[in-house]
């Protein structure tokens, strides 16, 4: 889940028997302790802020430095900031400063402000992140200040005011990006913003003055808790006030743009919702999922369902909705299919890839092999092979070449696929999968089939 | 109003930090960052003091059961 925990002497993540627990070092012990007995831990669980977690005896972690060994609650998919949308992005970020300000209340602080000690269960940002509470030192500056800009402010403020696809920087940059880079790549009206201006572009023009100033912190740097508080409530107010950028993308209407009769598109949904009863699977993954109108088929049923989207304002639309229907067992993510998340980090260990995070049940792949094989030249045996390693079933809905959708994609370039046709397609998913159902849809040339992975 | 304690903040910014001209050896990328939020925390702490005042008169006149805006997403 996390490797990145090495990183930090308070104590470490580790899995057994396929369960996350994580050991409290010595080094922290007064830190845990005090956490729990503040009455702080008590008060984040009330507002619904971080996991719970529970004191393991039988669990002993690495002997040397241990202290205690938790359990923290399971969450089952861990995501990464550059998979959230905007508002995903921007709840983490005020997740953050709501802890921190709690924090505060109780004599503590949080010594880090990663955006990946957030993740999403039932809807809502939660804090996983047990250790990352210290006690707070009277006129201490916050330690995490330089990082919560980098890891949150500075990618929203990119996706707001340069392009909403920006926050995938942070693939490139693990610890946040970087303020100068973010200053260089912001438009000057970008400087309007009072809070923009300060946390990001001041900011970054003072630590470039003083990184080699060796006289600048001789004399201990002070800040009153006053002012401490002031600059939370800011960046709280600066996080809330920036707002996705209005644009259009070729998905965004997609539903609007569609050639699907009401009919069909009826129908449609009756034929997943019958396959998905018939596999009643746990969790499902929809590749493709643009607003999630079929992932919702699923999350409906109460089965949890992540929605995969390369669009960045389908995604935002359907955690909007997610958000206002106060639904879940839906989340939707932001994934390109053909280049997904890869592992990153020291030695490609730090952060998981997309395809080993996220095995499910079943897979939905509805409207999207044409994009696959014409849009990106990918044969079926590979589009095959990448669904099988995901889940054991697979609803995948082949769109013929007489589709208007895929004269749209051939419109503009030459034929290339003599093979992309429904007697090749299922001959070559036959090599992976039993084809257990298949109905055509009405008023529609498209198919729906229910697979199940073979051996 | 605002606009004018917002310039007043800058030029204060500017010359605090932009009129330094020491610059000795590498200590670390961080430094910086402490030294920021000092000075910002402070004028923003000023600012604060004054919106709450400002809020609380607002909310004199206004009907109850209202929240503000800074009462946001995950409360």
């Amino acid at each position: 889940m996390n490797n990145t925990s090495y990183k930090d002497p308070s104590g470490f993540v580790f899995k057994r028997n396929g369960e996350i627990y994580r050991q409290i070092n010595k080094f922290s012990s007064d830190d845990y302790e005090f956490f729990m007995s503040s009455g702080l831990y008590k008060n984040l669980i009330e507002k619904g802020f971080i996991v719970e977690h529970e004191e393991v005896n039988d669990v002993i972690g690495n002997e040397k430095n241990f202290y205690k060994c938790i359990k923290p609650f399971q969450i089952e998919y861990i995501t990464y900031p550059y998979e959230w949308c905007f508002s995903a992005l921007k709840d983490a970020a005020v997740l953050t400063l709501n802890i921190q300000l709690e924090a505060l209340k109780y004599s503590m602080s949080l010594k880090d402000a990663s955006a990946y000690n957030v993740q999403f269960f039932n809807g809502s940002p939660i804090f996983i992140d047990t250790l990352s509470f210290e006690r707070y030192e009277d006129g201490s500056p916050w330690q995490a200040y330089r990082q919560f800009c980098k890891h949150f402010l500075a990618p929203l403020a990119l996706m707001s005011y340069t392009d909403v696809r920006l926050n995938r920087l942070l693939i490139n940059n693990i610890d946040g990006i970087p303020l100068d880079l973010a200053k260089k790549l912001l438009p000057k009206r970008a400087k309007f913003n009072f809070g923009i201006l300060t946390h990001i572009f001041l900011h970054s023009d003072c630590q470039k003055q003083y990184e080699n100033n060796v006289k600048a912190l001789e004399k201990p740097v002070k800040m009153s808790k006053n002012a401490l508080i002031a600059l939370i409530e800011n960046l709280k107010d600066v996080v809330s006030g920036l707002k996705f950028p209005k644009i259009k993308t070729e998905w965004g209407e997609y539903y609007s743009n569609t050639n699907y009769t009401e009919q069909s598109f009826l129908e449609k949904k009756s034929i997943i919702s019958d396959y998905i009863e018939k596999i009643n699977p746990k969790t499902v993954c929809d590749l493709g999922a643009n607003r999630g109108d079929f992932s919702r088929i699923a999350s409906d049923k109460c089965i949890q369902t992540l929605a995969f989207d390369i669009d960045e304002v389908a995604v935002e639309e359907n955690y909007l909705q997610m958000k206002k229907l106060k639904e879940f067992d839906i989340l939707p993510l932001l994934q390109d299919l053909t280049n997904p998340s890869p592992a990153i980090g020291f030695a490609n260990d730090e952060r998981a890839s997309f395809s080993s995070r996220f095995k499910s049940d079943s897979v939905m792949a509805l409207a999207l092999i044409h994009h696959l094989s014409i849009s990106n030249n990918l044969p079926f045996d590979n589009t095959a092979e990448f669904f099988s390693e995901l889940a054991q079933y697979l609803i995948i809905e082949f769109v013929p070449k007489e589709d208007s959708k895929v004269q749209i994609l051939l419109s503009t370039r030459k034929d290339i696929f003599p093979e992309y046709n429904e007697q090749c397609f299922e001959a070559v998913y036959s090599k992976y999968y039993e084809i257990l159902e298949k109905r055509n849809i009405q008023s529609s040339k498209r198919i729906l089939y229910l697979m199940r992975r073979k051996g | 109003m605002r606009k004018f304690l917002n310039i007043l903040v800058i030029v204060f910014i500017v010359t605090v930090f932009f009129t330094n001209d020491e610059a000795k050896a590498y200590i670390n990328p961080g430094s910086g960052s402490y030294i920021f939020q000092t000075v910002i925390g402070g004028i923003l702490s000023i600012l604060y003091f004054f919106k709450k005042i400002f809020i609380s008169v607002i909310n004199l006149f206004k009907p109850k059961n209202k929240t503000t805006k800074s009462e946001s997403v995950n409360e």
